[in-house]
């Protein structure tokens, strides 16, 4: 490591975090429990909202909430150590499993391998069994577990493509089973990403690979949580524009936000942004801006999530419906949430489709209202009933906000993946759930990662002082 | 004695028939110089009786959480009271010269201070050691020549000390060997038969070794009637209480296993009035039995005393020659009907008897 | 065939004993426990008009089959409900509090569950892999309350003995073959339910089937996987106790033996000892 004049100096280390979204608290959580020395702590955050991609939002009259951007939290801790819900543990928030069974195909409910052969023939049903082997042979629980640890995953020959894997599924009907029950989760297409990643998406509707679980009272209690915890100077709307070397040899960071501008100098940065936020971030110097520049474009496989919220006067669905969620296969695979049974005993009924990949992308681009009509002509339920109850509706666009191939085609090393340029820019840092699973947990891993990474950074900095 | 535990119908019966048998043939003995045919039951039943209650009172004790250093004291205790309670009685009752005859009284001391001993060994050693001392009795009065220390039927010591010793070991009126087989066996039958819950498998027991004992004394009897010879010599004695002969020992113990396993069966149990009743008096002999004990003394043996100091006669000159049998048996029976009314009336106002004072002292 | 009047045609009632029996009456359904050869028998029936169970001797447990068509949501709703209605009716004739009744909902089955009674409400084609799912559910599930409730009973005795974990006394040796049967029991006890806890604690299978489904939501109702514990945890606590407890009773014994034969020795000596100072004595007042 080089040394550094600038952290040689006996005052408080000055650390600069971009985004306000989970990534970005996440590093300022982990940050303030892996130090053991004082430091200045700046949070920058474009918009005038913390949270980023978790976002619990309120709809019609009566103000109900439901999840407007990330749906719920992955339970890990039935394979090893799950962070995230040491966290929410520790946070003191409450938690409610979350499950679901069904893929409604052709208007019919198929939650277990009995109904699928009654609808889709026994080879169908067979040919989901050799599938599901197949998938559990190339991942047992422990290497899904592992997959996002250093070394975890087996590095696959780049462009092989989850599409390809599927193809070997010799019936239609199974595939397209199979497709619909992991497209929104996956939030793209088959044929762009992974074998591994699609194989984690499909596994995780297995209860010995994952559990889903969401917060009670909502998964912005997280966030609002974080935020009364974290120690950090909150910078709401400023958008940061400059990344620069000063001449003292810090950070400088330039920011502008809709009273002012200006600049700021820091020790050092940590860039908690999703990448088309980090497209808009100038660097200079020829050397970070070719590193940034190569850092995107490894992450660079944009995904798609596409939220439509509907409130109804009452859950007329719960009949068919009893689970947290079903797969649907309008929209080209779209998971439907009974968003009221968060809420036990409302009295209101309220869905939540989470569109994902190309569909979600060329939906995003029609009007609210053109929307909120599809989603009840999709309705796998009493499509007269629906209109006459339905009461509100919301939409939430959140195109190129994860990652079809997290953790990039060719892994790296966790400090590779948090370093864009570590030479001659070793202050520099990235956090982000794109580096590992485009999930929660996986930015926690990430802001976890880097947190340390700078602990170690500030002790041997101080050492050499000394 | 009071065992001040959970009462067992049982023992406060079969202390009322040492009580009843007791009185009737001191008084007849005393009065009328009658020697009834139930004599010698009385005191084997006191003795073995107080082995058993000596159990009973140790559980309440422990029952009530008290430490057993505790216990052990309070046992000591009550042995020196009636040790002493003894001694007196001989001086006061009977005669000065009397003090060292080792009565009953001081006997049921010994015995009882013993018992914190004997309560330690596993029951097949404390009849071992029971079998030992009933077999070195005889042994042992033969070494001592115990018809040395009796005149005319009456025990009668120098006050020296080998004699005194000797009159507890041996000699005396109640000696150690053999009279200490009954409490200890006494508490061996108490603990069988009240300490477990399965009793049914106990009482079995109980009256196999009491029907074992009384074939023994049987055949005792039966060999030194026919066959003599067979017998060593210390086993020759008849059913003879004074010296206790080997069969009377068996005997009475046997008898009193026996009756106390068997008496359970047969006694009204449930809460119809001849039940209560029973219980009843069974209860207020039994609870007073030691106050019984000193007051018929007084009762009947004092007046002989004053009566022929009145008359200017040697103190004992209406000793066994006071009344007729009749009218001893009488005196007897209305004691007895005097004394349960007295009792009666004690329960009823609180009045202390001398086991109160014993347990206000002792424990 | 149906008894119940308000059930649709077609509905069916078994009455299932589970029993050990080498030829038992009746055909035999499942074989629910391989270790003690345990087998579910459906009994022969009266036809009857409520859901009392119970009925017939050797009957665990009767299951209602009852065909849905899978067309009418509604009506198949109205018939649950009602259906649970009378379930909460029959629970109450036969006891005070009963515990009411627990409806299952899974995509084409309905499962409604009262001690003693399962209703099943799905398609015909279904009833043979539910009935099997249920009944070995209702088995393993009953066979955890029988220990539990053998657990029970055994806990005021382990009260009573609890001192006799930390030693043993002369008194307390009588109670030796008590505690051997209650050591055999206990011991029985768990050996009962380290056979049940697989099945107890099955995994989800994965992709699910009907009858997986169906056996899951019924154990994760039952609680089991929590009741399992804590009956583990109660008996691995009485087990330690009654293992205790004959511990000390063999060290007891043992140390009982040495003692007896001192004590013999001592008693033997004491004797000896006495018949001298006799001797001793007697030669002093001769003198």
């Amino acid at each position: 490591m080089l040394p550094d004049p600038s952290l040689a100096r006996p005052r408080i280390p000055s650390i600069a975090v971009l985004g306000g979204g989970p990534g970005g608290l996440f590093t300022a959580w982990s940050l303030q429990r892996a130090l053991d020395r004082p430091v200045h702590l700046e949070l920058y955050e474009a918009s005038a909202r913390l949270g980023g991609k978790v976002r619990t939002a309120r709809l019609g009259p009566r103000g109900v909430p439901y999840e407007a951007g990330a749906a719920e939290l992955y339970d890990y801790s039935a394979l090893g150590e799950d962070p995230l819900r040491e966290l929410v543990a520790e946070l003191g928030l409450a938690t409610r499993p979350m499950e679901g069974h069904a893929v409604v195909v052709g208007g019919r409910f198929l939650a277990n391998l009995d109904d699928l052969e009654s609808a889709l023939g026994a080879e169908a049903a067979s040919a989901l069994r050799r599938f599901d082997a197949c998938a559990q042979d190339r991942l047992s629980p422990a290497e899904f577990f592992a997959a996002d640890l250093e070394g975890g995953s087996a590095s696959e020959a780049p462009g092989h493509r989850f599409s390809a894997f599927l193809d070997r599924v010799p019936s239609r009907g199974a595939r397209r089973f199979v497709e619909t029950l992991i497209h929104s989760d996956l939030a793209t297409e088959p044929e762009r990403t992974s074998v591994g990643y699609g194989l984690q998406n499909y596994l995780m509707n297995d209860p010995r690979y994952l559990k889903l679980y969401s917060i009670e009272g909502g998964n912005e209690r997280l966030i609002e949580a974080l935020a009364q915890r974290v120690r950090a100077e909150l910078r709401l709307e400023h958008e940061v524009l400059r990344v620069s070397r000063a001449p003292s040899g810090r950070l400088r960071i330039a920011w502008r936000s809709p009273r002012s501008s200006g600049e700021r100098e820091h020790d050092l940065v940590v860039l908690a942004l999703p990448l088309e936020a980090l497209r808009r971030v100038a660097f200079e110097g020829e050397l970070l801006r070719a590193a940034l520049a190569r850092h995107i474009a490894d992450y660079d496989h944009p995904a798609h999530y596409l939220r439509l919220t509907l409130l109804f006067e009452r859950p007329f669905w719960r009949a068919r419906l009893q689970d947290s969620y079903a797969m649907l296969e309008a929209f080209g695979g779209a998971c439907l949430y009974d968003e009221s049974s968060r809420t036990p005993g409302a009295g209101y009924g309220l869905l939540g489709w989470l569109l994902g990949g190309e569909a979600a992308r060329a939906h995003a681009k029609l009007d609210d209202a053109t929307l909120l009509s599809r989603a009840l002509e999709e309705l796998p339920f009493e499509g007269a009933l629906a209109r006459e109850l339905f009461v509100a509706g919301a939409v939430h666009r959140w195109s190129d906000a994860v990652n079809a191939i997290p953790g990039g085609e060719v892994p790296r090393s966790h400090a590779r993946r948090h370093q864009p340029e570590p030479h001659a820019h070793p202050e520099l840092f990235v956090v982000g759930d794109y580096l590992f699973d485009s999930t929660l947990n996986g930015v926690l891993d990430s802001a976890d990662h880097v947190a340390h990474a700078i602990a170690a950074r500030l002790a041997e900095s101080s050492e050499e002082a000394a | 004695m009071n065992s001040g535990s959970s009462r067992y119908l049982e023992i406060d019966v079969l202390r009322t028939l040492a009580i009843f048998s007791m009185v009737f043939v001191h008084f007849c003995e005393n009065l009328a110089g009658v020697t009834p045919p139930f004599t010698g039951f009385g005191a084997p039943l006191f003795a073995f009786l107080s082995g058993a209650s000596y159990h009973l009172w140790r559980s309440a004790q422990e029952r009530r959480g008290r430490a057993e250093s505790e216990i052990a004291k309070a046992t000591i205790r009550r042995g020196l009271f009636l040790l002493g309670l003894g001694f007196a009685f001989n001086i006061f009752v009977w005669l000065p010269e009397d003090t060292f005859n080792w009565d009953v009284l001081s006997f049921l001391g010994v015995a009882w201070m013993s018992l914190e001993l004997v309560r330690r060994w596993p029951l097949p050693v404390l009849a071992f050691a029971a079998l030992v001392i009933y077999a070195l009795s005889p042994v042992a009065r033969g070494i001592a020549d115990y018809p040395a220390y009796w005149t005319a039927g009456y025990f009668d010591p120098d006050l020296c000390l080998s004699d005194v010793l000797l009159g507890a070991l041996v000699t005396g009126y109640f000696p150690l060997l053999p009279w200490i087989v009954y409490p200890w066996v006494g508490y061996a039958i108490g603990s069988t038969l009240f300490g477990t819950a399965e009793r049914a498998g106990s009482a079995r027991l109980a009256q196999r070794s009491g029907t074992a004992l009384v074939v023994v004394a049987g055949t005792l009897l039966f060999l030194q009637q026919r066959w003599p010879a067979l017998l060593p010599r210390g086993a020759r004695d008849a059913w003879t209480m004074f010296p206790p002969s080997l069969a009377y020992v068996a005997g009475s113990l046997g008898l009193a296993m026996l009756v106390l396993a068997w008496l359970p069966r047969v006694l009204p149990n449930g809460d119809h009035r001849t039940a209560r009743t029973l219980q009843l008096v069974a209860r207020t002999f039994s609870r007073h039995a030691l106050t019984l004990y000193l007051l018929h003394h007084v009762v009947h043996l004092w007046p002989l005393w004053i009566a022929a100091g009145l008359d200017g006669e040697e103190p004992t000159a209406y000793w066994r020659a006071a009344s007729s049998t009749p009218a001893a048996g009488l005196l007897a029976a209305c004691f007895l009907i005097a004394s349960y009314a007295g009792l009666r009336w004690m329960d009823r106002h609180g009045r202390r008897g001398i086991e109160d004072l014993m347990r206000w002292l002792c424990d | 065939m149906s008894d119940l009047p308000n059930l649709p045609a077609g509905s069916e009632r078994v009455a299932i004993g589970f029993t050990a029996e080498e030829a038992p009456s009746g055909a035999v359904l499942l074989l629910v426990d391989a270790a003690t050869k345990r087998r579910a028998v459906a009994r022969a029936t009266e036809p009857r008009e409520s859901f009392t169970p119970g009925a017939g001797a050797g009957v665990d447990l009767e299951l209602w089959l009852v065909p849905t068509s899978g067309e009418s949501r509604e009506e198949e709703e109205l018939l649950v409900e009602a259906l649970r209605a009378e379930l909460a009716a029959a629970g109450e004739r036969d006891r005070a509090a009963p515990p009411p009744p627990v409806v299952v909902a899974l995509q084409s089955a309905y499962v409604l569950w009262s001690p003693g009674v399962l209703v099943l409400l799905s398609p015909r084609e279904r009833w043979l892999a539910l009935r099997r799912a249920a009944i070995d559910a209702a088995f393993v599930i009953g066979e955890l309350r029988a220990i539990e409730e053998a657990v029970e009973a055994t806990w005021p005795e382990l009260e009573a003995d609890a001192s006799l974990a930390f030693e043993s006394s002369e008194r307390a040796l009588p109670r030796r073959d008590e505690l051997r049967a209650r050591f055999s029991r206990v011991l029985a006890l768990r050996m009962r339910l380290s056979r049940l806890a697989p099945r107890a604690l099955l995994p989800h299978v994965h992709p699910p089937t009907l009858a997986s489904q169906l056996a899951e939501r019924l154990r994760e109702r039952a609680r089991l996987p929590e009741r399992l514990e804590h009956l583990r945890e109660k008996l691995e606590l009485q087990f330690q106790a009654v293992e205790l407890a004959s511990q000390r009773f063999s060290d007891y014994a043992l140390a009982r033996t040495g003692h007896s034969l001192e004590w013999v020795i001592i008693v033997l000596l004491a004797g000896q000892t006495i018949l001298l100072l006799v001797e001793l004595l007697a030669g002093y007042g001769a003198a």
